[in-house]
């Protein structure tokens, strides 16, 4: 069941006359004005809410002599809600391209010729510059903090808040006045 | 004449307000759908409503043009949902069916209002 269709059963589920209905198809299947009169609805009402229950795929119909039955489509109730959220998203190659568009304009936003101009205030925004300050090391190697300092200090003055920053967001770690990467 | 249409808003108005309650108490119930068929309702009313308001203006102290008026949209206005309610069977679609029908027995709710206030029950 991919995500549109998963919307689509929900919100129809999501009507308690709907849900009468089904609990009506569970004892046996009906017809039209059966259903209606069990649950005290018009006939147009409830061939209202059976179309939109068959185009969720919840009901389907068959004809019985001078009727149109509905049954219960009980394979849809067999997906599991955890199924529907491991299904991969419609959305995740647009969440993907928007947030590296984000990425950029924070980064056009706030550095210059390759130097930060200031340190951003929002926690988001100044995650995504220490991580492209943190590209400047490389992984499996020690650094001493003067060449941290000084690395840091081509992209920004005041290296030791940088530094600071870089350690508590995990992307630098240290010990003992040594420094390495950390691995994502 | 002015008692006419001030009787008419009054029982439209009625009408209006039991949607409105019947709306809150579907939405109440879990009943979304069947409480948008309310705000159907209630907007016909409304409609017709706006309709009587501009009849008025343009007919003046005119009964006999207001009644012709009122009745002439009374046919023109439901025409479109009695043809999109037909179209709608002829697609076996139970969903635009139900919502065309919802207006035309409002509209038809509003046609008994007007006809028995004016006194042309017989015509």
């Amino acid at each position: 069941m991919n995500e549109t269709q998963a919307i689509r059963l929900f919100k129809c589920l999501a009507d308690k006359s709907r849900l009468q209905i089904l609990k009506s198809l569970m004892i046996e299947d009906m017809y039209v004005e059966r259903l209606a009169e069990r649950l005290g609805l018009t006939p147009p009402t409830v061939s209202f809410h059976l179309k939109k229950l068959s185009e969720a795929g919840v009901v389907t119909s068959y004809k019985s002599q001078y009727y149109t039955m509905y049954t219960l489509n009980r394979s849809i109730f067999e997906t599991t809600i955890l199924q529907i959220l491991e299904e991969k998203s419609d959305e995740a190659d647009l969440q993907t391209q928007r947030e590296a568009e984000y990425r950029q304009k924070v980064m056009d936003a706030f550095f210059e010729y390759g130097k930060l101009k200031s340190i951003p205030a929002q926690h988001k925004k100044e995650y995504i510059i220490l991580e492209v300050i943190v590209q400047a090391f490389e992984f499996d190697r020690v650094y001493t903090e003067r060449e941290v300092n000084l690395i840091i200090a081509d992209f920004y003055d005041d290296f030791c808040t940088i530094r600071r920053d870089l350690v508590a967001e995990k992307l630098l770690d240290r010990d003992a006045g040594q420094y390495w990467r950390v691995k994502a | 004449m002015k008692r006419k249409i001030l009787k008419m808003n009054a029982a439209l108005d009625e009408k209006m307000a039991a949607c409105e309650k019947k709306r809150r108490a579907l939405m109440d119930d879990q009943r979304t759908d069947e409480a948008v068929f309310q705000k159907i309702e209630a907007n016909v009313y409304e409609i017709f409503r706006t309709v009587l308001a501009a009849g008025e203006r343009a007919c003046g102290e005119e009964e006999r043009m207001l009644k012709q008026f009122f009745m002439k949209k009374m046919e023109e206005i439901p025409a479109n949902w009695e043809k999109a309610c037909e179209t709608a069977r002829l697609h076996d679609d139970a969903v635009k069916i139900k919502m065309e029908s919802v207006k035309l027995a409002a509209a038809e709710n509003v046609k008994v209002l007007f006809k028995e206030i004016w006194g042309m029950q017989d015509e």
